[in-house]
């Protein structure tokens, strides 16, 4: 199908600009890496000397690679009704959950969590987690079967296939591609998230983001610059190794 | 029951359970506990009582109110402003310069925004570019940017879904570029602009990291205030009604999707 015409390039070279804004502050943030010598060293050590920060850095990670797990898991189920099942329930609830305010989500968590009695710890903010990030991991596989011919199925059922073989040979691996950028994706918003974690974190059981948080009030220190730019680092590879998988799709 | 059906019911139940616990519950129990009583221990009692949702009238609250949904209407408002002519961009570019857009709108967006916004801060500091800007125009500043991919990715792939042909059909009828987009494009673009905002508007109207790092004490919006309530004064019960209006917002989304088919319903995130 062909698209409308291209956007004129004084407005291509505007959008560049537009883009490049955001870089500005993280960039200006990083720049004694570059700009002070012994910087980086001496960041990098404060850094691991704040052992709360490290400790909070692998609960963090735990939590993400736990909800992300979890988190695909439903969304490809609820991704299966959608489009399979024209399933209106769910679809509208993949709706909500994109759109909820995480506020909402955070303190409505907390209730539920307090009304049934479950101890508030890694757990409980790993469900909280999962339950806004499989509607946005299930957008992504939706857009990746609405690309895929449904007669690929129905062939390897001619052939043969059990249900458990057709899920295990040909829908995972036709799938893989937008299963890895659903699982980063899941993963970034995972690490990302304050609010929620805030709300339904235990006492003492401080994730990376609200470690931070508390630090930033004693100023934006090197330990901090430091993480900043891992994090960065990080960004830079999940959008390396994510983007060209879900956007590969489209030339098949 | 069919063996095979059976086999579908349980993935089905399964996920059907999931909502059941995780999103619908949570959100009815939210509205249940706005209209209940708070009591001495900083707990809450299931007495019925309107006076959680009548304090909200008070003049205090709704001044904050009044100032989150400006926020949260001006936040949409700029993101459409801007984030359209860069979806625009996007969708109609070859795919190798898509996906340099697309990298540089998603490494900003994919670095933790509680840095991200601290660099922000850093930036427009006394230390830093020292423009004296008000603390209302940064935080701003600070949504647009936050939420401007929320508005982007969406509305890029409803552009790319435009048939060619009704553009060329416009102009082969003679039909300027101007009246092509005011008359044509902009019209079939309605839903998904719409929805573009309403997807920007609805988080920021209860957002509370940004403007509480980027303002100060200034910074106190809808989302500081419920948070407060919650995790401060503890008075749950108050802070439920508080978070009610967005409730309603985020409900209004789904009605407003409710006539479409499952699978109209479709932005996409790279």
């Amino acid at each position: 199908m062909r698209k409308l015409p291209q956007a004129p390039r004084f407005l291509q070279l505007l959008v560049l600009i537009l883009l490049a804004l955001p870089f500005i502050p993280i960039l200006y943030t990083l720049s004694p890496f570059v700009f002070e010598s012994g910087f980086t060293a001496f960041a990098f050590k404060k850094l691991f000397a704040k052992s709360e920060l490290i400790v909070s850095l692998f609960r963090s990670l735990k939590i993400a690679f736990l909800s992300s797990i979890l988190s695909l898991v439903i969304a490809a189920l609820a991704a299966w009704r959608v489009e399979k099942h024209n399933d209106r329930i769910v679809s509208l609830t993949l709706h909500l959950s994109m759109a909820l305010p995480e506020i909402v989500l955070g303190l409505s968590l907390l209730l539920s969590y307090s009304l049934i009695g479950m101890n508030l710890g890694n757990l409980t903010v790993a469900l909280a987690h999962a339950s806004f990030t499989y509607a946005f991991a299930s957008l992504v596989i939706r857009s990746h079967a609405q690309n895929l011919d449904p007669k690929i199925f129905e062939a390897a059922k001619d052939l043969g296939a059990t249900p458990f073989q057709s899920l295990v040979r040909i829908t995972t691996p036709l799938f893989s591609s937008s299963l890895v950028s659903a699982f980063l994706l899941c993963m970034t918003l995972s690490l990302d998230d304050y609010l929620i974690s805030a709300f339904t974190s235990g006492a003492g059981q401080d994730t990376l983001p609200m470690r931070i948080y508390g630090l930033l009030r004693y100023g934006f220190g090197p330990e901090l610059k430091a993480v900043t730019l891992l994090l960065f680092g990080t960004s830079l590879i999940f959008v390396a190794v994510g983007l060209p998988l879900s956007m590969g799709k489209k030339k098949n | 029951m069919t063996k095979r059906t059976l086999k579908q019911k349980i993935p089905q139940a399964a996920l059907y359970l999931w909502i059941a616990f995780f999103v619908a519950s949570p959100l009815v129990l939210t509205f249940v506990l706005s209209f209940f009583s708070r009591n001495a221990r900083g707990g809450f009692s299931s007495d019925l009582t309107l006076h959680n949702v009548l304090q909200l009238f008070d003049a205090t609250y709704i001044s904050i109110l009044f100032k989150s949904l400006r926020l949260a209407s001006l936040t949409a408002f700029l993101c459409a402003l801007f984030g359209f002519p860069i979806a625009y961009v996007i969708a109609t570019s070859t795919p190798k310069k898509k996906l340099y857009y697309y990298a540089l709108l998603l490494i900003p967006f994919w670095t933790n925004f509680i840095v991200r916004t601290q660099a922000l801060r850093q930036l427009f500091s006394p230390a830093g570019l020292d423009l004296a800007l008000s603390p209302t125009v940064i935080i701003q500043i600070g949504m647009l940017m936050n939420y401007l991919p929320l508005f982007v990715l969406p509305c890029a792939v409803a552009i790319e879904r435009l048939p060619a042909s009704v553009w060329e059909a416009a102009s082969d009828l003679g039909a300027r570029r101007p009246s092509i987009w005011i008359k044509i494009i902009l019209p079939m673009l309605k839903k998904p602009l719409i929805h573009g905002s309403l997807m920007v508007f609805v988080p920021a109207l209860g957002e509370f990291v940004i403007p509480d790092i980027l303002g100060g004490a200034q910074g106190f919006y809808l989302g500081g205030l419920i948070s407060e309530q919650f995790l401060k004064a503890r008075n749950w019960p108050f802070g439920a009604a508080l978070s009610l209006l967005l409730l309603l917002s985020a409900a209004l989304i789904v009605f407003l999707q409710k006539n479409n088919s499952p699978k109209d319903i479709a932005g996409e995130v790279p």
